[in-house]
């Protein structure tokens, strides 16, 4: 990807909130999205991501930096992976998940939907929806008839405080 | 990118084009297609609960499309046991367990399982599921068994939703008079045809002039209106005996063995291509104690010593030397257990004599495995301990 001057080429990244970011040329390109701007050649000067604010961007960075840092070797790069995600709260995730389908970078989408998933296995109902902004349509009768179908379901799910 | 060096650059970049999608609310708001790609990703048990979140999550859940894309991704092998493997009127229940964690086969959340009645397909047939033990496959998340030997009929279903088929695998029509007997062998998936294909050994008439009798192999692909097609060539093999320690593999191979056979027979749907395998080198093989398994995508082999004093287990690596039959094999020795401990640190509960089959890796270093009555024991290679969890 670089020049043959053989300096590593920097970009700088805007947030939505108009926070700039420094981010090796070779990091960011994990992104598709970016990688495409920076073929198209507008990858000049700043580059505003109009759908991912600062806090949420910073992270990414760090995971562009840390993942790229790691040579080809794919156990390796799920231990960071893991690792970079373990502390990570359900918010967070979601903002994370979202800047990864809009940077379109599959690995880190894969992961973070992976991470989401294990947060979710054993939630109820009430915080699944929640946590995604879910209205519940159902009439308390059809709600009670779903969860009978499926009674086996609903063993061993943690216990919902503000629900 | 060839404008590196140049200082004074193009405009500065044009902002790329904002999606059209409104944007949020306090909540992040999470598109559809981003909950499903999240959704596939969990356990099934997850799944039917989240049923209950809304009726648009009935719908994008309940569904054939979304049960397909979940199974090609799940990674808990849904693991399906037979209530009565003997026989008798409760083996046409299935059991699904879905575990991730070794607390998911603990005898209390044994709840977890689900139970699948096959009402009709049994009707008039007493020996159904007779010999289910050797020949129950799963292949990407479908099961699929053989009813008694020779009755022809497979069944193929799908353990999380209930669905099933039922396949006959006799010749119909013309082909029929060339018959004289099949054998099913197993299910596959290939990825050259990008279908699930069945595949047996006919016994009949290979050549109509001289009346040569022989056996031959035939595939056919499910779904589509396909009838059985000659499959590769298989002339080494004698399927005159029973199968045994049936197997499916990721990589779209098929395994199985033969009892008092030093090797193991593989088909590969891909190639279309019969291969034997040789066991690894165990210390003085005694093949009536030999089994093979699955275990995170490559076949297993387990083996217990002819005084019982432990199992090995072994698993093996498809080497691509290039060429169509360049294929070999390279054998790890995984785990050596030693069954004389176990058996005293297991407050009496001795390992059964016989094979043991690995079903899973359920954690790091934990594996299930069952023997050959069905008891199911999970292996800790940290503490060396074993413990009868179903």
């Amino acid at each position: 990807m670089a020049a043959e001057t053989g300096t590593p080429t920097t970009l700088t990244l805007k947030s939505n909130d108009d926070e700039l970011f420094s981010v090796a040329e070779s990091a960011a390109i994990l992104s598709v999205t970016i990688r495409n701007m920076v073929e198209d050649g507008c990858a000049g000067g700043v580059i505003p991501l109009d759908n991912v604010d600062g806090k949420t961007l910073a992270s990414v960075i760090t995971y562009m930096n840390g993942i790229s840092a790691i040579p080809a070797d794919e156990e390796k790069k799920k231990s960071y992976r893991d690792k970079f995600l373990s502390d990570k709260d359900f918010e967070t995730l979601a903002d994370m998940v979202l800047a990864a389908n809009y940077l379109n970078m599959s690995c880190l989408m894969d992961a973070v939907s992976a991470k989401i998933a294990q947060v979710m296995e054993k939630k109820s109902v009430g915080w699944v929806r929640r946590k995604f902004g879910i209205e519940n349509d159902y009439t308390p009768e059809e709600e009670a008839a779903v969860k009978e179908e499926h009674k086996w379901t609903f063993e061993g799910v943690e216990t919902d405080d503000d629900n | 990118m060839e404008e590196d060096d140049q200082k004074p650059q193009l405009q500065v970049a044009a902002a790329p084009p904002p999606p059209p999608a409104a944007e949020p609310t306090e909540l992040a708001y999470i598109p559809d297609c981003i909950i499903e790609e999240i959704l596939t990703r969990v356990p099934a048990k997850t799944v039917f609960r989240c049923m209950a979140v809304s009726h648009p999550w009935l719908s994008m859940l309940d569904n054939r499309r979304f049960f397909q894309k979940h199974h090609s991704l799940s990674s808990a092998r849904p693991l399906v046991v037979f209530s009565d493997p003997l026989g008798g009127k409760a083996n046409r229940i299935l059991h699904l367990y879905e575990g991730r964690t070794s607390s998911d086969f603990e005898p209390r959340t044994r709840s977890l399982s689900t139970r699948i009645d096959f009402p009709d397909i049994a009707r008039g047939r007493c020996t159904f599921l007779h010999d289910v033990n050797t020949l129950v496959t799963s292949c990407k998340g479908l099961v699929c068994w053989a009813t008694h030997r020779g009755a022809g009929d497979v069944v193929i279903s799908n353990p999380i939703t209930g669905e099933y088929v039922l396949a006959n695998t006799h010749a119909r029509g013309r082909n029929s008079l060339r018959e004289v007997a099949s054998v099913f062998i197993g299910l596959g998936y290939s990825r050259r045809t990008n279908s699930f294909e069945l595949l047996k050994m006919t016994l009949g008439l290979l050549d109509p002039i001289d009346f040569t009798m022989g056996w031959y192999p035939e595939l056919l692909a499910l779904g589509a209106k396909s009838s059985w097609r000659p499959a590769g060539e298989a002339s080494e093999f004698d399927f005159s005996r029973k199968v045994c320690d049936l197997v499916n593999v990721d990589d779209g191979t098929v395994y199985w063995r033969y009892k008092e056979e030093p090797s193991i027979c593989s088909f590969d749907f891909d190639r279309t291509l019969f291969r034997f395998v040789d066991l690894p080198e165990f210390e003085g093989p005694a093949l009536k104690t030999v089994s093979l398994g699955v275990l995170d995508s490559a076949l297993c082999v387990s083996f217990v010593s002819p005084d019982d004093s432990h199992v090995e287990l072994w698993s093996a690596r498809t080497v691509d030397n290039g060429g169509a039959h360049g294929v070999g094999t390279a054998w790890k020795k995984l785990y050596h257990i030693e069954t004389v401990t176990t058996m005293l640190e297991n407050s009496g509960r001795v390992w059964s004599r016989g094979a043991y089959q690995p079903v899973m890796y359920v954690e790091a270093n934990k594996i299930l495995m069952h023997d050959w009555r069905t008891n199911f024991l999970m292996y800790d290679e940290d503490n060396k301990k074993t413990r009868y969890p179903i």
